[in-house]
This record gives structure tokens, C-alpha cells and sequence, in this order.
């Protein structure tokens, strides 16, 4: 799929098909495209644990259940755990001397293995390292950033998926022997969607305007509608929700699996 | 059975009204507002099994009985989520 498509087909999916594995490859797709994607320090912010759902006991599965998760639980064969390494930092020094190394921090930008021993690390990352709102900051910012490539690479690859709140990590820590530097950020569902990929249409969103600017904040972008029009053909601009039928869809669904409607 | 009938068998196992039922899955605030209670929608949530199990309902079947009652809440404004059937 294009990815212009991609960006623009991507929904949070909330009707899997229960029955259908997700194959191991899509898996490694999913990680391999969040394990390209930016980050500042060349530095590992994140880590995941994929668990397919037939794997855990009752007792786990219970147990990540709350009020506002429970179905999809049931629903999405595959389970992903988001994590923040909060021992990000370490290493960082090294890792940005190899960036020197490789000319990919050039010294046209100042950038020298000098600066980052002398100044950089000491002045700037270790101080950073030990202020727990800034670490918890960046590495969600930068987690985030990875889960975003995972979520499209998903869609890519014609796969549903959602972002869950992640709870019962006292029982989902020692179960999947997770260390203690291991902030937990985010439960990804992940299926093929038994709702149509387009899940009743385009979710609703404001216009530039209102959200970009262009060099000052009180001058909006000014849309360029050729440029709209050509989106809205690549598939990024799709038709708007809900569809016609979006609302039979879900009672269909609904009474598939046994939900309340 | 119609959800009329079984919401007024569940009232009458939680020796409640509809709006008691929809009650008891919120509090007040210290400001004032009306708040989802977490605590109460737990119970709800785990009174609507229980009352599926003792009607001798099971499997996909007490599923179903379960998210029908659920749906009578999440009407009313309480979120509330259920299992999904998928055996």
C-alpha cells in the first residue's frame, strides 16, 4: 500500500477476527519499522512484548481486563506491550560517537566525539538521566514515535490494530519477567479487522487551519486545495464516517460476538 | 424473554430499580459534579455475571444475558464493557 494510503487508512480497530492468528512475520514488520523509526540519542527508549491472547491463562486475561477493556481482550488474537526502558540513557554516550563515526553527526554541525564526552554527556544527558519527569518525558514522546511506525506498518500489511490503557501490571510484570526499569505504556491490539478496514469511514478531524500555522501563530496554514485533492485521490483524505450502513455493521458485529448494543 | 423482562428479573435479584441500578455506578464529586464510580460499575459488573450464572445460563448464553443488561447501563450513560462471545 501506498503510504499515503496507509496513513490515511488506519482506524482504531475494535472488531477482530477472533479466529484468525496474526503471523509472526507481520509481527517482525511491526517491530522492524518501530525499531527505524526517529529517535534522539540513538537512543532505545522502548521495548515490547508480544503475547498471542490463546497463550495466556484465564487467570492473566481476567486479570488485564478493566471496565473500559474487556472485549477487545477477547477479541484481538495478539497482544503487544509497550514499555519505556527508563534506563535509556545508558549507553547514549556510545551511541553517539558511533553517529560521529559514521558522519550521520558531522562536524559541519559542530558535532565532534570531544563535545559529546566533554560537554554533551556531562552537562546535558547525565543530568537529564536523573530527573525522573524528564526521562518519563522523552520516553514517551520517543516510545510513541516507535508505535506510530508499528501502528502503520500493521495497516501496511492489511492488519487492525488499537492502543489500549495498560493496566495490571503487577501481574503481567513477573509473568512476562519484565525487569523494574520497565515503564509500562501502552497495549496494542492487534488482528485481522472483522469490520470493513475502513470501519465505517474517515474519523471526524479539523482543519489545518486550526491546528498549523505559518510563522506565527496568529496566521493559519492556508490550505492548498490542489494539494487536498491530490491526498483525497493517494487515499490519505478518505470518505468521512459514519457510512451509510456503519451502524448495521456494528449491530451485525455486536450480535456476532455477543456484545451489548 | 425481552430486555424489558430480563432487566425487571435482574431488578428484582439486586432488589433495585433501573435508575437504583444506573445509581449505584456513580458518585459525587468533592466539587459537586456526578463522577462514574469505578468501585460501583465493578459491582454492577460483576452482580450481571453472577446473575447470569445463578439463571443457569452459561457459555455463550450467559454471555449474551450478561451484555443485554450491560447495554441498559451503557444507555444510561455508564461505560461499561462485557465479555465478547468467541467460542
Amino acid at each position: 500500500m501506498e503510504f499515503n494510503r496507509v496513513v490515511g487508512t488506519r482506524r482504531s480497530i475494535r472488531f477482530f477476527k477472533s479466529w484468525r492468528p496474526v503471523e509472526r512475520a507481520k509481527i517482525q514488520v511491526m517491530f522492524e519499522a518501530a525499531n527505524r523509526a526517529s529517535r534522539s540519542m540513538n537512543a532505545d527508549y522502548f521495548r515490547a512484548v508480544v503475547v498471542n491472547r490463546d497463550d495466556l491463562d484465564a487467570e492473566t486475561r481476567d486479570a488485564l481486563r478493566n471496565p473500559t477493556t474487556t472485549a477487545d481482550l477477547d477479541l484481538a488474537p495478539t497482544y503487544i506491550f509497550w514499555y519505556i526502558d527508563l534506563d535509556y540513557v545508558a549507553g547514549a554516550q556510545d551511541r553517539l560517537k558511533e553517529l560521529v563515526d559514521q558522519h550521520a553527526l558531522p562536524a559541519a554541525h559542530g558535532w565532534s566525539k570531544a563535545y559529546v564526552d566533554n560537554f554533551l554527556w556531562p552537562q546535558v544527558l547525565e543530568p537529564i538521566s536523573k530527573d525522573p519527569n524528564a526521562v518519563i518525558f522523552m520516553g514517551a514522546v520517543e516510545t510513541g514515535i516507535a508505535i506510530c511506525n508499528a501502528i502503520n506498518a500493521a495497516v501496511d500489511q492489511g492488519l487492525g490494530t488499537c492502543m489500549h490503557a495498560f493496566t495490571a501490571n503487577d501481574k503481567i510484570k513477573p509473568l512476562l519477567g519484565v525487569p523494574d526499569t520497565w515503564l509500562p505504556v501502552w497495549l496494542q491490539l492487534v488482528g485481522y479487522p472483522a469490520e470493513e478496514r475502513e470501519a465505517g469511514g474517515q474519523r471526524p478531524r479539523r482543519p489545518l487551519s486550526t491546528l498549523f500555522f505559518e510563522g506565527s501563530c496568529d496566521h493559519p496554514w492556508d490550505e492548498d486545495l490542489d494539494v487536498t485533492e491530490q491526498l483525497t485521490r493517494e487515499g490519505m483524505i478518505q470518505e468521512p464516517g459514519p457510512f451509510p450502513y456503519r451502524a448495521q455493521e456494528v449491530r451485525m458485529l455486536s450480535r456476532m460476538y455477543g456484545l451489548p448494543e | 424473554m425481552s430486555d424489558l423482562q430480563l432487566l425487571r428479573r435482574f431488578c428484582a435479584a439486586e432488589r433495585a430499580t433501573p435508575d437504583e441500578l444506573v445509581a449505584r455506578c456513580l458518585r459525587s464529586t468533592t466539587s459537586g459534579d456526578t463522577a462514574i464510580s469505578a468501585a460501583g460499575r465493578r459491582a454492577a459488573d460483576q452482580a450481571i455475571a453472577a446473575f447470569a450464572a445463578a439463571e443457569g445460563r452459561s457459555g455463550r448464553e450467559a454471555v449474551v444475558v450478561g451484555n443485554r443488561l450491560r447495554s441498559f447501563l451503557i444507555h444510561n450513560g455508564i461505560f461499561l464493557q462485557g465479555p465478547a462471545s468467541i467460542v
